[in-house]
């Protein structure tokens, strides 16, 4: 009885193992899925997906450079596990796209996520959401939609978030007074 | 050590090691030099010949029995050698397929982004960004149009930017 228990035991650790060589889907705290985005977009125009793994972003972090505007960057690069975006036009009515955002910002609200902002006016709707861990963040959510031109972001960084390493980037893209964004101490 | 201990020391040499054969040349020599060692000689002589004449009884089954219950088949012995054995078998099955999951995501294990896509992902890291950016930026002028200027001081609100200020 005690050997059949110890086999036992021996095959549960075996049937186990094929499992985590294999890895599995992201589960990072900070992570969404954007693939309700990828299916809005229409596949007929331009459109940027961005799906960089943890491996891809210690690279870009240790990447060797003489410009030290890329420091912070590559500094916020190290720290996170994962970056998924997708930009494009929506292919539907834009008020179907408009609907899916404002849910989207609801739902993450729901889960526990932090809203930094939230504008709409008739045409543009932009959300900008953080996960917060122990009182680090450790998610950000970006979602703008025009209903002008129908075109939709959504960005979502998972990982160790500095906001003031984000600040320091604003210069990098001409984008001043990024270092008095909320939550950036 | 003196020559009759060296005497002595060859006698019981003999009998534990050769007891059936003839003393050799050099104990027959010293035996008759020395009576002591010929007498301790002659009586272990007399104690083999003895032990050798007495009868052999069978050991009793039940004691036999009780011989084996008390070592091979005691409850502490059949418990020892069952789980060893199993806790054995487990580390080594567990110990093979470790090794061989090393091996097989050991070669596999890529090395490393090239150049190519090494540039693609900070392009793509950087439109990321960027929009990132342009989030935030937006998320500043709100905050302050709304919160600062709206809420706070209209004295306040003179001071800020015209673009900041709510129409």
């Amino acid at each position: 009885m005690r050997t059949a228990r110890f086999l036992l035991a021996a095959a549960v650790v075996l049937a186990a193992l094929p499992a985590a060589a294999e890895g599995s889907a992201p589960s990072y705290p900070g992570y969404v899925d954007g693939a309700v985005f990828r299916a809005l977009v229409d596949e007929n125009d331009e459109v940027t997906e961005v799906n960089l793994d943890e491996t891809m972003l210690k690279a870009l972090g240790n990447s060797k450079s003489d410009d030290e505007d890329e420091t912070p960057a590559k500094e916020l690069f190290a720290n996170l596990k994962a970056v998924h975006a997708v930009i494009g036009k929506v292919k539907g009515p834009a008020s179907s796209a408009m609907t899916l955002v404002h849910q989207t910002d609801q739902r993450l609200v729901a889960s526990g996520w932090r809203r930094i902002t939230r504008i709409k006016d008739e045409t543009t709707s932009l959300s900008v959401l953080t996960h917060v861990t122990n009182e680090q963040i450790d998610g950000l959510v970006a979602l703008i939609f025009d209903a002008e031109d129908k075109e939709i972001v959504f960005v979502n960084l998972a990982g160790q978030i500095d906001l003031n390493k984000l600040g320091a980037i604003g210069d990098r893209y001409n984008i001043p007074g990024l270092e008095h964004v909320p939550g950036a101490h | 050590m003196n020559a009759c201990d060296v005497g002595r020391e060859r006698v019981h040499a003999h009998f534990d090691e050769t007891p059936d054969a003839a003393a050799s040349d050099d104990l027959r020599l010293h035996l008759q030099a020395c009576p002591g060692c010929r007498e301790l000689f002659d009586d272990l002589a007399v104690l083999r010949d003895t032990l050798r004449a007495r009868p052999r009884p069978e050991l009793p089954a039940h004691d036999l029995e009780a011989v084996w219950e008390r070592t091979v088949r005691r409850p502490g012995a059949r418990w020892f050698d069952g789980r060893k054995r199993a806790a054995a078998a487990a580390v080594l099955v567990t110990g093979v397929s470790l090794s061989t999951l090393w091996l097989l995501r050991g070669p596999s294990a890529p090395p490393g982004p090239t150049a190519a896509e090494m540039a693609r992902a900070e392009a793509q890291a950087d439109l990321v960004l960027s929009y990132t950016a342009r989030a935030l930026s937006a998320t500043r002028k709100a905050a302050t149009r709304d919160v600062v200027g709206a809420k706070v001081s209209p004295a306040v609100r003179g001071n800020m930017p015209r673009d900041m200020r709510r129409p």
